[in-house]
């Protein structure tokens, strides 16, 4: 194992490729949290993520003779969670998240600072919250642009598009989430309006 | 004044010239919808950079070892039966086609179709030799042997029914064991 982790991704790649489960290991453990951080943008639960993640190593691992060392490993690998995520949503319309799910699910990681935790619980609900109401595809290109840096030619090979549809789904993804914070603002200042019009 | 031009260099993030820059400040002074737009977007986006990126519960490695077993499994399981049916299929696909070539294919379908046509007219003839007999017997006889095969059908379809709705709760059970 210890020579395992010395091994480039290059070696590991050509190893897991010969049928090597102890090679293609280290791939996961090197790729978990990119691959489940888009999961759980995509999905926004935190058990749906780990499945999809879970499932996007499996197929990684068994269509490996089908990867084209020419690209970068880590595009390819995004490139099938994205899809997988993209299929589970058609299947299944992403339900709205609950607070209490967001709230237990972030009480289990471990924070030393409360006040932070709270902070990243109210981001994570925010974005979160945004995220779901664009659709599958331009969530998935948003995700990809902003969470993971990815140039418009990366998220073409990624999702399997034209430059010109990443263009116009980057538009409209923009388009939503700006108009979204808008009537999110307006609905808050409503509220607190309401509020203190009945403390007086 | 193009609002669309506006529009476009707000959400489409293109490298504006400083010209262009003035520009679209000067129309963000005046215009409160793509001043909207702006501050709406750059909100959004501050919100996307500045949330942390998450990752999986302890153990995910030993997790996805676990699941790369158990598919190796199904894997090996359905490729079994994929052997299996196959070798049933080439040799239902043998023994027809010399069947068929020797000739005694047709002779076994003339068989099977006089076989059928004998059970059948023997049936007949034991419900008619029945119904004869039915028809000599005072009437307490048939009536009581009707209630008979009437309750053992509905004992019958009731035992069906529980067995049914026995299985169902079982696999309710396990399901909820499993989600737990």
């Amino acid at each position: 194992m210890e020579q395992l982790a010395s091994m480039t991704e290059v070696d590991c790649l050509k190893l897991a490729r010969q049928g090597d489960q102890g090679a293609f290991t280290t791939i996961v453990e090197t790729y978990q949290n990119p691959v489940y951080n888009l999961c759980y943008r995509m999905l926004g639960e935190p058990q749906a993520a780990e499945d999809a993640a879970q499932e996007t190593f499996w197929r990684a691992y068994s269509n490996l003779n089908r990867y084209d060392p020419q690209r970068p490993f880590a595009t390819w690998l995004l490139s099938i969670a994205a899809h997988h995520c993209i299929d589970q949503q058609r299947r299944k319309r992403l339900p709205t998240m609950d607070l209490d799910e967001i709230i237990e699910f972030n009480a289990e990681d471990p924070a030393p600072n409360p006040e932070k935790m709270l902070v990243e619980t109210q981001f994570t609900e925010e974005v979160q919250r945004q995220l779901a109401k664009l659709n599958e595809k331009d969530r998935a290109v948003l995700i990809l642009r902003y969470f993971y840096e990815c140039s418009e030619e990366e998220i073409c090979q990624t999702l399997s598009i034209t430059k010109s549809a990443v263009k116009s789904r980057l538009h409209r993804a923009r388009q939503h989430m700006a108009e979204q914070w808008n009537a999110d603002q307006i609905s808050q200042s409503t509220e607190r309006r309401q509020h203190e019009s009945q403390v007086i | 004044m193009n609002h669309k031009l506006f529009e476009n260099w707000i959400l489409d993030e293109t490298d504006l010239t400083e010209n262009q820059k003035k520009e679209l400040q000067e129309h963000l002074k005046v215009c409160s919808d793509c001043r909207h737009l702006e501050n709406g977007w750059q909100a959004s986006k501050n919100l996307i950079q500045q949330s942390t990126l998450k990752t999986p519960a302890p153990g995910f490695k030993t997790r996805w070892l676990i699941l790369a077993e158990k598919k190796h499994q199904l894997k090996k399981v359905r490729r079994y039966r994929l052997t299996i049916s196959a070798v049933v299929l080439a040799s239902f696909a043998a023994s027809l086609v010399y069947m068929i070539a020797s000739g005694s294919f047709l002779h076994m379908l003339s068989n099977s179709f006089t076989n059928l046509y004998r059970l059948i007219f023997n049936i007949t003839d034991s419900l008619s030799f029945l119904g004869y007999w039915l028809n000599r017997m005072p009437i307490v006889i048939p009536l009581s042997i009707s209630f008979i095969l009437l309750g053992l059908v509905n004992a019958f379809m009731m035992a069906g029914i529980f067995t049914l709705w026995n299985l169902k709760q079982r696999k309710l059970q396990t399901n909820e064991i499993q989600t737990d």
